[in-house]
């Protein structure tokens, strides 16, 4: 990161990726930035092009999420002052993002090196007790803004974020309610909310009248909590609010879906995990690339609902 | 009586044989297909060469042998110069052109880069995942789309609109490609799509991170295919040649290597009507059960590898 | 080892522990288990063998990294020799969910045993590693304890110092395989040691073997150095013998990752993460920082070439090849980039290595 704690940018603007951590904290970077008074420069939805573009650039052994964040990046380039690309190593104990996040930010770094673009980031590090609001507050700083700036900035901002995930929790509530066949849909963000990868799923479901809950749309808390009950040493954050969105979701549901863009390596184990352990549920386990056309998932998610109508004998 | 040497090339799909002078001058050359048989096919390869030959005043003085069964054939044929593939290649093409810089190649199987400066390769790759997108990959889409690997070039050149096919896995691509033409997609937009789809596999495997600088040379069994070429040309946006020679220049290589080495040995063309065979003989000493290849000259072990230890040691 | 046995009071419980296979390091594990501990017989697992790949494949998950698999194997295989108790480790990358994910799939295949999964006593503080401790032995004698694991300690220095001689000198042996068989008797040594004597001994007749085999070695071997993924690029069945083969081509092997640098003396944030400020701004995974650094050093210190170990679907290690590469490029360093998964042939990889052989020495004769 480029200090510059001297001068009070004016006009600044920053490119926000669209992929990876954007589908979970769009709210907070949006907001964070706009009450700093920086104009945020999207990169705009996932396309083909994008996921080309990532891929022709990122290493290709990474993760079909990780491809479409590059191509993301690249969208971005010259288009703005910075880039942002958050690290994020861990919120606390046993509270650990993949390792890929911790090397997002030097990982572009060195893949556009030579375009000359500069990047931002904040780096929230538990085992070193940085938090979220210290790497924000860190963030501000060094882009000229004063402590007490960029301190309400983040209030606001996470008062802002904290409203969007209340109503978005809220939205779910009736859904759960409804009759029909109900999926559970369990997946990373950056997948199921990506225009290009996850939404023909949902959208699919929709069309032959299935009801899809989010397993990660769930109180958090809580499901850090729960998801013990089914893997008591998973450390990854976002694999904990799966996992206790399933304990907390799976009796109100008609079967899941496993959602995983290939190769996720937390996705790797913890379905395995999930595909021994729930045994009692009718449970799909969808791996998604770059060449699963469409036709192929389509039959695959109409058989699986399928057979639950059937065995309720309601097809 | 003037000195020739010999440089044979025996792949997974093609084995290639070229005799040269002291000039590098052909002096006679064959392509043939392999057929899981390297030793017949080598054996025809020779009479093939034979028959070109000018015993009158040429002589064989030393032989080099490369490609996956350079070990075996290399054996067989008393080589003086046993040398890889990768190398073989680049010393072959940089003697033909000096100024290259970069040698893409895809054969049956594998497929590679070599970046090349001063005439001496500074940095290479090769696939490391599988089989898609090389030669046996365009050749199995061929017949499902019933026509003949060398019509393909031409009816890519009639393509308007390419199809988007990707390539990354076989399994996924043919899947994918069925349900294109299933969809009414054209048959030469499918096979410029292939085309197209091979090309950015290869950038995006085995070129990923490498500088591809011009002069760019292509060569390996799959640049004989025109359509595969012009998309190579369009995604690099430079000029790519092909050697007539291109799908000799290993046995070109290993027959420049042959000549540059210290070994003298006179070749005769008698091997053609020696009885070869090999066995195999699983070790059996650990569980490991190394698969040791042994190579009998009629009832005459000549030689054996394969043991990972001394406990199969032959010797 | 009877003697040890003995001193089992009668009625009380023998561990039959086991750790799966790694590298050489068993000999160190099966001295801390059975030195430290009063109750512990350790269960050598046989060494690793393509059937030890084969059965740990076949019950893992596809898109695991392939070390899960090897030590997969390696735990059925220990079962099989009689081990009743089994230790899995903890870290940071996916390798902190191994034990519970191992325990899930070997319970579900009908075995039956007790399973030490440190994982479960990670607490980032220290001192609760003391439980782990406890519940193997309640009734532990510390000084023992605290005797055992210094020479333990000393064992795993020797045998990394020593393995790193080995590579730097075997390719230049010019009687014909003593460098090789004195190694081989310092391995042997080390996994029969019963005292710290037996260490320091097989240690000092290594070192004087080291230094009086005559040697056929020029002034300026060609030099490549190794890095990579923690397990691989240390375990040489699941690289396939990669430094043998550089060795036997006439290569000075270079390795900086071992137990001894990353393990007992590491100092990554004072040490080597301000001389990588140009690289990367922070630690990019569990390993990153020591092998971008060690990359780098290589470079700078004139060696012929790099390579990169990794099993199939690393993450850390795949993340940081973009910095390699760019290492690679500014030094003008050839790399050769090697992913091994349960499939990797011995072929396919004599093909690269031959080929990065010619090219390094090519290049070095075109240079000099």
């Amino acid at each position: 990161m480029i200090l510059m704690r001297d001068r009070r940018p004016e006009g600044l603007t920053v490119g926000i990726p669209q992929g990876l951590l954007y589908h979970r904290y769009s709210v907070l970077w949006s907001a964070f930035f706009k009450g700093l008074g920086i104009t945020p420069v999207y990169s705009g939805p996932t396309s083909r092009k994008v996921l080309e573009e990532g891929a022709g650039v990122e290493v290709d052994e990474t993760c079909l999420s990780a491809k479409i964040y590059m191509g993301h990046v690249k969208a971005l380039i010259g288009r703005c002052d910075y880039i942002f690309v958050p690290r994020v190593d861990t919120f606390g104990h046993f509270r650990d993002m993949c390792v890929r996040f911790q090397a997002l930010y030097d990982q572009c770094r060195n893949l556009f090196r030579s375009t000359g673009q500069k990047f931002l980031t904040y780096n929230v590090d538990g085992e070193f007790g940085i938090t979220e609001e210290m790497a924000f507050l860190e963030l501000g700083q060094s882009l000229g803004f004063s402590k007490g700036e960029v301190k309400k900035a983040y209030a606001a901002a996470k008062k802002e974020e904290q409203r969007a995930w209340r109503e978005k929790l809220k939205a779910q509530e009736p859904l759960l309610k409804a009759g029909g066949t109900k999926i559970l849909l369990s997946g990373h963000s950056y997948v199921l909310d990506d225009p290009y990868v996850g939404k023909p799923i949902t959208d699919f479901l929709r069309s032959i009248d299935v009801t899809a809950i989010r397993a990660d749309v769930v109180n958090r808390e809580l499901a850090l909590k729960k998801s013990v009950e089914l893997s008591p040493t998973c450390k990854w954050e976002v694999s904990r609010e799966l996992l206790g969105g399933i304990a907390l979701y799976r009796d109100q549901v008609d079967g899941i879906i496993l959602v995983s863009a290939f190769p996720c390596g937390p996705d790797a184990m913890v379905n395995e995990l999930l595909t021994r352990k729930l045994k009692d549920i009718p449970l799909l386990n969808l791996v998604l690339d770059a060449q699963s056309g469409a036709a192929g998932v389509e039959t695959r998610l109409e058989s699986f609902v399928d057979i639950i109508r059937l065995k309720k004998g309601a097809l | 009586m003037k000195q020739a040497y010999l440089g044979i090339d025996v792949g997974s799909i093609s084995t290639k044989g070229v005799i040269i002078d002291d000039d590098n001058k052909i002096l006679s050359s064959a392509y043939i297909w392999t057929e899981g048989d390297p030793i017949g096919a080598s054996k025809r390869l020779l009479s093939l060469l034979e028959k070109q030959f000018d015993k009158k005043n040429y002589r064989i003085v030393a032989t080099g042998t490369t490609g996956s069964a350079r070990k075996l054939v290399g054996t067989i044929v008393g080589a003086t110069m046993v040398k890889n593939e990768i190398t073989a290649h680049a010393v072959g093409t940089t003697t033909f052109y000096p100024e290259v810089r970069t040698i893409l190649e895809i054969g049956g199987q594998d497929s590679k880069i070599i970046l090349v400066e001063n005439g001496v390769a500074v940095d290479y790759a090769m696939n490391t995942l599988c089989a898609a997108g090389t030669g046996a990959f365009l050749s199995s889409q061929a017949k499902r789309l019933g026509i003949e690997v060398e019509e393909i070039g031409e009816y890519a050149a009639r393509s308007e609109h390419p199809t988007q096919i990707a390539a990354r896995c076989t399994v996924f691509a043919e899947s994918d490609l069925v349900h294109k033409l299933q969809m009414g997609h054209p048959r030469e937009d499918v096979i410029a799509g292939v085309c197209n789809a091979v090309v950015a596999n290869y950038l995006n495997n085995v070129g990923k991170g490498k500088k591809i600088l011009s002069p760019v040379v292509f060569q390996g069994g799959v640049s004989k295919n025109s359509g595969v070429v012009a998309a190579f040309e369009k995604a690099l946006g430079c000029k790519v040649t092909v050697d007539e020679n291109g799908h000799l220049m290993g046995a070109l290589g290993a027959a420049i290597l042959a000549r540059k080495g210290k070994g003298r040995r006179p070749f005769d063309f008698a091997v053609e009507d020696t009885e070869f065979h090999v066995r195999e003989a699983g070790c059996g000493r650990c569980p490991n059960n190394c698969e040791i290849i042994c190579v009998y000259s009629g009832d005459k072990l000549i030689d054996a590898w394969g043991n990972r230890c001394e406990r199969g040691a032959v010797h | 080892m009877p003697l040890k046995l003995e001193r089992i009071k009668e009625g009380q419980r023998v561990i039959h522990g086991a750790f799966p296979r790694y590298a050489e390091y068993n000999c160190a594990m099966k001295y801390m288990a059975e030195h430290g501990f009063h109750n512990v017989k350790f269960v050598m697992p046989p060494p690793l063998t393509k059937r030890t790949e084969e059965i740990g494949a076949r019950y893992s998950p596809d898109y695991v990294c392939t070390p899960f698999k090897t030590l997969l194997g390696s735990l059925i295989e220990a079962l099989e020799a009689g081990a009743d108790t089994l230790v899995m480790v903890h870290g940071y990358c996916r390798l902190g969910y191994y034990g519970e994910l191992m325990e899930q799939i070997l319970r579900d295949q009908g075995y039956e045993f007790d399973f030490i999964n440190l994982s479960e006593y990670d607490t980032w503080k220290k001192r609760d590693w003391l439980k782990v401790i406890r519940r193997i032995d309640p009734k532990l004698n510390i000084p023992k304890f605290v005797q055992a694991a210094r020479e333990t300690i000393r064992m795993m220095e020797h045998l990394d110092e020593v393995t790193s001689d080995y590579y730097q000198i075997c390719g230049f042996d010019a009687t014909g395989g003593e460098v090789r068989r004195a190694y081989r008797r310092f391995l042997a040594a080390l996994y029969t040691a019963d005292s710290g004597e037996d260490i320091e001994g097989a240690y000092k007749r290594v070192k004087q073997d080291f230094q009086t085999i005559p040697l056929n070695k020029p002034d300026r071997p060609l030099q490549v150095g190794i890095l990579g993924e923690f397990y691989t690029v240390m375990d040489a069945f699941s690289n396939l013998h990669l430094e043998q083969k550089l060795a036997d081509m006439g290569v000075e092997v270079h390795r900086w990752m071992n137990m001894t640098h990353h393990l007992l003396h590491y100092g990554e944030v004072k040490n080597l993460a301000p001389k990588i400020r140009d690289q990367c701004e922070y630690t990019m995974g569990p390993t990153s920082t020591a092998n971008i650094w060690y990359a780098k050093a290589c470079a700078e210190h004139g060696y012929d070439g790099l390579i990169h170990v990794k099993s199939a679907n690393c993450t850390p290690e795949i993340d940081i090849m973009p910095v390699l590469q760019n290492i690679s490029a500014d030094y003008k360093i050839p790399t050769l980039y090697l992913t091994y998964d349960s499939q990797t042939s011995d072929v396919g990889l004599m093909t690269r290595l031959e080929a990065f052989y010619d090219m390094i020495e090519t290049r070095k004769r075109a240079l000099s």
